[in-house]
């Protein structure tokens, strides 16, 4: 089995244009991160908002630094695991460079707090199985998962003008030396 | 694994008789493409009217015109894929066999929606195919040098977009 991880972004309010949670496997690593499978949930259970329908995208990215926004702490399928490379980085609200001009994937949200019995589709986000936006090679042994060599990254953008509420985000990786 | 791919037709229009998508592997290629899921998704908020349509997913033995979409590399340590290999919108198709039939509505999501046009922009409800991803019995779809596969639109909408994103890889044989 590859080493795994699972990296579990927390109450990211949407923003135009904000770098909702990525990835990068910074030049140097040795090493070769592929990306399984990755979820959004919409897991807020803070005061009543009126939300909006958001487009997202899902892009290559080739730098992510911090910039104003906030770094998140993978945890380890197995703590015999070696570490993590350093120059794997993650961040919500990063500062994202290299952008692909090539789109991966448009992903549609409804943004708004899920509400007990409710039938609406932001409720119906807080199911794990239908916030699934990307098992490409998961459970398959012909199909390559999202190969992130050094100096390659993949972030999830907003790109709609909207920023009441909050999603999180969930990403299963691998790390391995080849 | 194989060398894999993933591409991204993002806005197309609805149009009577069109071919929405196409995915055409050409008759000088020297590689076996296999397409192993397709998604059809609504994630598109500008301009959709309500209208509903039958889609389907056909073989075809003839390709010509349309408007390009790139492929992205699943690993750029891939080999390139074969310039013969082309993924379209509004192309001119030949039929060669009918794979799938299906109803789609290309009504404009809403936030608050309960109706099937809403569930169709949830990825894990947008699958139209996948036969052969994960079983190593099952065949993917084939698409040796000239063939391929399309999208045809058989109603009569003129309004409307649609999305479609399709899983493939490239082998010599």
């Amino acid at each position: 089995m590859a080493e795994t991880w699972q990296l579990n972004a927390r109450e990211i309010a949407p923003g135009d244009g904000k770098s909702m949670l990525g990835i990068l496997n910074g030049a140097g690593s040795g090493k070769v991160i592929r990306v399984y499978r990755m979820w959004m949930l919409n897991n807020f259970t803070g005061v009543a908002y009126t939300g909006a329908l958001l487009n997202l995208e899902i892009r290559a990215i080739t730098g992510l630094t911090v910039g104003s926004g906030a770094a998140v702490t993978p945890v380890k399928h197995d703590t015999a695991n070696a570490a993590l490379d350093a120059n794997v980085v993650m961040f919500t609200g990063g500062t994202v460079s290299g952008e692909s001009a090539t789109l991966i994937r448009l992903l549609g949200w409804s943004q708004n707090e899920p509400v007990v019995a409710d039938t609406s589709l932001y409720t119906a986000q807080v199911l794990i199985p239908l916030g699934v936006i990307w098992d490409t090679g998961y459970g398959s042994t012909v199909l390559q998962p999202l190969t992130l060599r050094e100096g390659e990254g993949v972030h999830i953008k907003c790109t709609t003008n909207a920023t009441v509420g909050t999603m999180d985000i969930r990403m299963e990786f691998t790390q391995s030396s080849s | 694994m194989a060398d894999t791919w993933v591409v991204d037709y993002t806005l197309v229009k609805m149009a009577p008789g069109k071919s929405l998508m196409s995915l055409w592997n050409g008759a000088s290629s020297s590689k076996v493409i296999r397409i192993y899921r397709v998604f059809a998704s609504n994630s598109n908020f500008i301009g959709n009217m309500s209208v509903s349509s039958n889609l389907e997913m056909q073989r075809i033995s003839a390709h010509s015109g349309g408007i390009t979409y790139t492929p992205v590399t699943r690993d750029t340590a891939n080999a390139a894929l074969d310039a013969n290999v082309v993924c379209s919108t509004g192309a001119t198709v030949t039929i060669n066999g009918r794979l799938r039939t299906w109803q789609w509505c290309t009504q404009l999501p809403t936030r608050d929606g309960r109706e099937y046009y809403t569930y169709t922009m949830v990825y894990p409800m947008t699958c139209l195919w996948d036969v052969g991803y994960g079983s190593s019995k099952l065949q993917p779809l084939t698409i040796r040098a000239g063939e391929g596969i399309s999208i045809l639109n058989k109603g009569m909408s003129a309004v409307g977009l649609i999305d479609f994103w399709v899983e493939f890889t490239q082998a010599a044989s």
